[in-house]
């Protein structure tokens, strides 16, 4: 009864209730747009360092996680059975020789990491053969030795697909090496940075040179689903002693940081927002039991009990703010559903935000908690509005309402 | 007056001396002067006088919707004027029945919703709520309004509906404050018709406070206030 006698005075003064529905839906809309957009940049940039680079687990010999010193390399076959034993859970893996080294063309130079891999097995573990852009994912049939350098890099050192380039870097003995590749692939991230720094050849070509010795890598990266990490990361953890064994927010702090700061900043805007609302709510609300003064007074004259009013004007308060959310959550649904498939273009800003790592592209993207967490944040907030009206109402003596 | 400063026994209602001043710290307003004055089950009483004498106030007071400054107001021997504010509400709900001058009705619920609402809030079962709300509305010959809101009826229609849910929930008695002041005389005549049937069958206590000389002619006893004071009070063929 108090349900639909609150549900029926909310709609009362149809254009009033819909002026403080459309503030909350759009103060809502507002804000969760703007951190969709945020929250997408973040998970861009985190997924785009998993899938390319770091991969969502990663084990290293103790030493070379200290002094990444290349001697500092572990054996394929002492990680094999750890590898086996959770096989089912490991969507793929990659072994990895790991060496900074310096790029160098007729034009120029650049300080690049010169990673070793396995092509087949590295395509499994990173998107970069997706990325390629120019040539191909070494699948030529060149004699020379073939690498796979950032869009980026070639800019920088002005070459191009087929140019050979010196790359220099010491071996494990301390020897600068000096050795020519010829630019088989050139592939485009959405991070420049990234694309200026990393480059790719193959470990049977580099390992040699290195001289670190045949099926010693540096560096073993993983794929496995968010639900199977943590088991897995105990299982290896604890068969691989004398290992650093590390999950993707631990190898690069930054990105859990980011994630948790952007949560954080979504929630205080969102308060922010709330804290306008209320004062908003409480406005129309007084109004509300202003213009009803009458009307609860002679309820209460009538035996309506104090808890009864109080119970009424709350519900009232609470679902305007109920049908605020759920307005402001559907418009925020669509819009991200909508602007997620298809992107936010930037143009103008394109460069900035390559560097970043986020592409050119905006995907908003909200999660699911974050409705459930603004409704009943939207709740409460109601609930605190709606405490001064029913305070007022309550502080009215009843004959003086019905005199009025 | 003499003042009936023993209790009645019989009495429904009763006020011991009853006083209300407004604004006692800063210019005293006496609307009621230690009235006295016992109402017996099944009364039909008009208090009237002029605009100002108290009129309102006193019903109030007996009421519940006010405290006295001075003096008791007994209801079946119990002074409600020591109830807290929580006791009071429930004691009204259970015990009186409200007609007022402007029917208020909640606007937003049709007729019978507003007559069972109080029947809900007094916990009466669906079939129960329905078979009273029903007797109700045919006797106030408002049955085939039922389902209108109130702006859709005429002012009759509408304190005819508001004296079935005085009735509602079978109280003691009701309190109605110059119920037909927004009433033309036919109107007038069929709410005191129907008034006085539920007096006499159901034999509630009714209580007016009225200008109206139709009312006056209707009831059975006269109280005359003035200046918060009874002058005068006539039960009729006594």
């Amino acid at each position: 009864m108090i349900g639909r006698l609150a549900w029926r005075n909310v709609w009362r003064n149809r254009l009033r209730s819909l002026v403080v529905v459309l503030a909350i839906a759009s103060g809502l809309f507002g804000t969760l747009f703007v951190a969709a957009i945020s929250r997408g940049m973040i998970i861009r940039i985190v997924q785009s360092t998993i899938d390319n680079d770091i991969s969502d687990l990663q084990i290293h010999s103790d030493k070379y996680v200290i002094s990444e010193e290349l001697i500092d390399v572990f054996p394929q076959s002492q990680l094999q059975a750890a590898i086996d034993k959770n096989a089912v859970l490991i969507d793929a893996y990659s072994f990895r020789v790991k060496v900074e080294a310096m790029a160098t063309s007729a034009n120029g130079s650049h300080q690049v990491t010169l990673l070793g891999i396995d092509k087949d097995a590295e395509s499994r573990v990173t998107g970069i053969h997706d990325l390629v852009v120019e040539g191909t994912y070494f699948d030529t049939k060149t004699k020379l030795k073939e690498i796979c350098v950032g869009r980026k890099l070639v800019e920088e050192l002005e070459v191009r697909l087929g140019s050979k380039i010196v790359l220099s870097f010491a071996d494990v003995e301390g020897d600068i090496m000096y050795e020519s590749f010829k630019i088989t692939g050139i592939y485009k991230s959405s991070n420049s940075e990234f694309d200026k720094i990393n480059t790719y050849v193959l470990s049977d070509d580099l390992i040699p040179i290195l001289k670190t010795g045949e099926s010693n890598y540096h560096e073993a990266a993983f794929r496995i689903s968010e639900s199977a990490l943590d088991q897995v990361y105990s299982s290896l953890h604890e068969e691989l002693p004398g290992y650093e064994v590390m999950r993707w927010f631990e190898i690069n702090k930054t990105l859990r940081a980011m994630s948790s700061m952007m949560d954080l900043f979504t929630f205080v805007m969102v308060l922010i927002v709330l804290i306008a609302l209320i004062f908003g709510v409480i406005n129309t609300m007084l109004m509300v039991v202003m213009e009803r003064r009458k009307e609860l007074g002679m309820l209460r004259a009538l035996g309506m009990n104090n808890f009864s009013i109080g119970r009424m004007i709350v519900l009232e308060t609470v679902l305007l703010g109920i049908i605020g959310s759920i307005v402001g959550n559907v418009l925020t649904y669509i819009s991200v559903s909508w602007f997620g498939d298809r992107g936010i273009k930037y143009a103008s800003a394109a460069e900035g935000l390559e560097q970043m790592g986020m592409g050119d592209t905006l995907y908003p993207e909200l999660g699911a908690y974050t409705y459930i967490a603004i409704t009943l944040l939207v709740l409460v907030t109601a609930l605190i509005a709606s405490i001064f009206p029913v305070r007022r109402v309550f502080r009215q003596n009843i004959a003086e309402t019905l005199r009025n | 007056m003499q003042k009936h400063l023993e209790i009645n026994p019989m009495a429904v209602i009763e006020s011991i001396d009853v006083h209300k001043t407004y604004n006692p710290e800063t210019i005293p307003v006496r609307a009621v002067d230690g009235i006295s004055v016992s109402f017996d089950a099944g009364e039909f009483t008009a208090i009237v006088g002029p605009s100002g004498c108290g009129k309102t106030t006193f019903l109030n007071l007996i009421g519940g919707l006010e405290k006295p400054t001075q003096g008791k107001v007994l209801i079946d021997e119990k002074d409600i004027s020591k109830l807290s504010i929580r006791e009071m509400t429930d004691y009204r709900l259970h015990n009186i029945g409200f007609v007022f001058q402007a029917y208020n009705l909640i606007p937003v619920m049709s007729a019978y919703e507003n007559v069972a609402f109080i029947m809900q809030l007094l916990k009466f079962t669906k079939k129960d709520i329905a078979e009273r709300v029903e007797y109700l509305l045919r006797t106030m010959s408002v049955w085939d309004k039922r389902d209108e809101r109130p702006n859709t009826l005429s002012g009759g229609q509408q304190q005819r509906v508001a004296v079935a849910r005085a009735l509602a929930s079978k109280p003691k008695f009701i309190l109605a404050d110059e119920p037909t002041a927004n009433l033309d005389s036919k109107s007038t005549g069929t709410l005191l018709d129907l008034m006085h049937h539920i007096n006499e069958t159901e034999n509630t206590t009714i209580i007016f406070s009225t200008h109206d000389d139709r009312v006056m002619e209707r009831a059975r006893r006269l109280i005359q206030l003035d200046d918060g004071k009874i002058v005068k009070d006539e039960h009729k063929g006594a």
